[in-house]
């Protein structure tokens, strides 16, 4: 069933707009769409992490909401011919969260094989150690920025194989895009983002930055 | 029922007890009345200077209520805008920008000073693919950004025509001719009213200062 009005990213600008105006926006109003947007993104990444910790504390067990998570297929694996391991980027740097909630899998596909093992995460700061340590078989993959590393235990070319992994998504694609995230999150990415836009509103104006309070100069407001 | 120059005419030698010979010449009037209705259109369009004139402030421009856009309404229109290199020139009848869209998306008035930081922005750079659009003011004429863009359509507020009480001569005297006057275009209750402003100006001409308090008054209370 398709609802009333799709819940999109634009709708939650639009509505955000809506609210601190009390009416449609004139071409007056100085925060754009765009603007908007990074300010919703900004909030829901917040609140992501926010709402994983708080239910960690309230049921004893760290969760990742799943209304939250994207699977992509990343860009084409390319060999680093001086380590040898194979890397992609990511479509956004993993969220502050433990590995295995920022990034909940990974994981090869292809239709003539299908879907292979899980890759084994490991945390960047352990590569050195399990260097030198028996390694589990299959593909091991850690994680710099944006930056995924990806090294099979037997030295498997990965090359041509498509890549995805599974995470928490909180920046948007396009404006239209559905919004992937509980409903019940809005509530406090709304009012996160209100809160900073009115205080961003009520803060006096100069201007022409001529440090002339106003109403000390008769140059109008555009 | 729309009133006619000469009803607005009768109402104003009536107003002042004058007769159309000696009194308030129909060219007089036409000075005049052209010269109050300009002035209630500013009224109605928003004198900052009788106000508060903080550079965010109260009251700097048009109040777009509901009563103010109705008196108005006669001269709100729109036209297309060619752009030319960037440039597109206002209308001839131009007063006021009510609005401006180009393929129907808002264009953004921005500053002077604030040309560079747009054409700089990463989050809304100018752009025909994006529908971001910009313009800044000058002279009689736009500049928007991106300067590819082709047409723009302006919502404005038109400067209203000059009245004419038009006549032809008979028996030595000037009779009204409604062919070859051209009538205001403002409400009736507006025409009304400004033409009793009018009695300001009139009152300076005449040194007449029960004229001119009464057409101040109307200035300020409409009555």
């Amino acid at each position: 069933m398709a609802s009333l009005i799709a819940y999109t990213k634009k709708q939650l600008v639009q509505r955000l707009r809506q609210d601190i105006l009390n009416d449609f926006p004139s071409s007056e109003f100085n925060v754009t769409e765009n603007e908007t947007l990074l300010y919703i993104d900004q909030a829901l990444a917040f609140n992501i992490v926010g709402q994983v910790f708080q239910g960690a504390k309230v049921l004893g067990n760290i969760a990742m909401p799943e209304s939250y998570l994207t699977t992509y297929q990343t860009t084409a694996l390319v060999k680093d011919n001086t380590t040898g391991y194979w890397t992609t980027t990511l479509p956004q740097p993993p969220l502050s969260l433990p590995l295995g909630y920022s990034i909940s899998r990974g994981y090869f596909a292809q239709q003539l094989n299908g879907v292979s093992q899980e890759v084994i995460w490991i945390k960047a700061k352990r590569v050195s150690r399990r260097n030198v340590m028996p390694r589990q078989p299959g593909v091991h993959g850690w994680v710099e920025g944006s930056t995924v590393y990806l090294d099979a235990s037997n030295g498997t070319s990965l090359y041509g194989i498509p890549f995805y992994v599974t995470m928490a998504k909180s920046r948007t694609d396009t404006i239209d895009e559905t919004m992937n995230l509980p409903d019940d999150a809005i509530e406090l990415i709304f009012n996160n983002v209100k809160q900073k836009l009115i205080s961003r509103m009520q803060m006096p104006k100069d201007i022409i930055a001529d440090d002339i309070s106003q109403g000390a100069t008769n140059i109008t407001n555009k | 029922m729309a009133i006619s120059v000469n009803d607005i005419y009768m109402f104003a030698l009536d107003l002042i007890k004058k007769n159309q010979a000696g009194g308030l010449k129909p060219s007089s009037f036409q000075y005049q009345w052209n010269d109050a209705q300009s002035s209630y259109m500013d009224d109605l369009l928003g004198r900052f200077q009788l106000r508060s004139n903080g550079k965010t402030g109260l009251n700097t421009g048009l109040i777009e209520d509901e009563t103010i856009l109705q008196k108005i309404s006669p001269f709100i229109t729109n036209a297309t805008v060619t752009i030319t290199g960037g440039n597109g020139n206002k209308p001839a009848d131009f007063v006021y920008r009510l609005g401006l869209r180009i393929n129907g998306y808002d264009c953004y008035k921005i500053n002077y000073n604030q040309i560079a930081s747009v054409n700089a922005s990463v989050i809304d750079p100018p752009s025909a693919t994006t529908n971001t659009y910009y313009f800044i003011e000058y002279l009689g004429y736009y500049t928007f950004l991106p300067s590819s863009v082709t047409s723009a359509t302006l919502d404005y507020v038109a400067q209203p025509a000059d009245v004419v009480w038009g006549y032809t001569i008979v028996s030595g005297r000037e009779v009204y001719n409604s062919g070859t006057s051209t009538q205001p275009q403002w409400g009736v209750n507006s025409c009304r009213e400004i033409t009793k402003r009018m009695l300001a100006n009139l009152g300076v001409a005449y040194k007449d200062t029960d004229f001119e308090n009464f057409g101040r008054q109307v200035q300020t209370v409409g009555e």
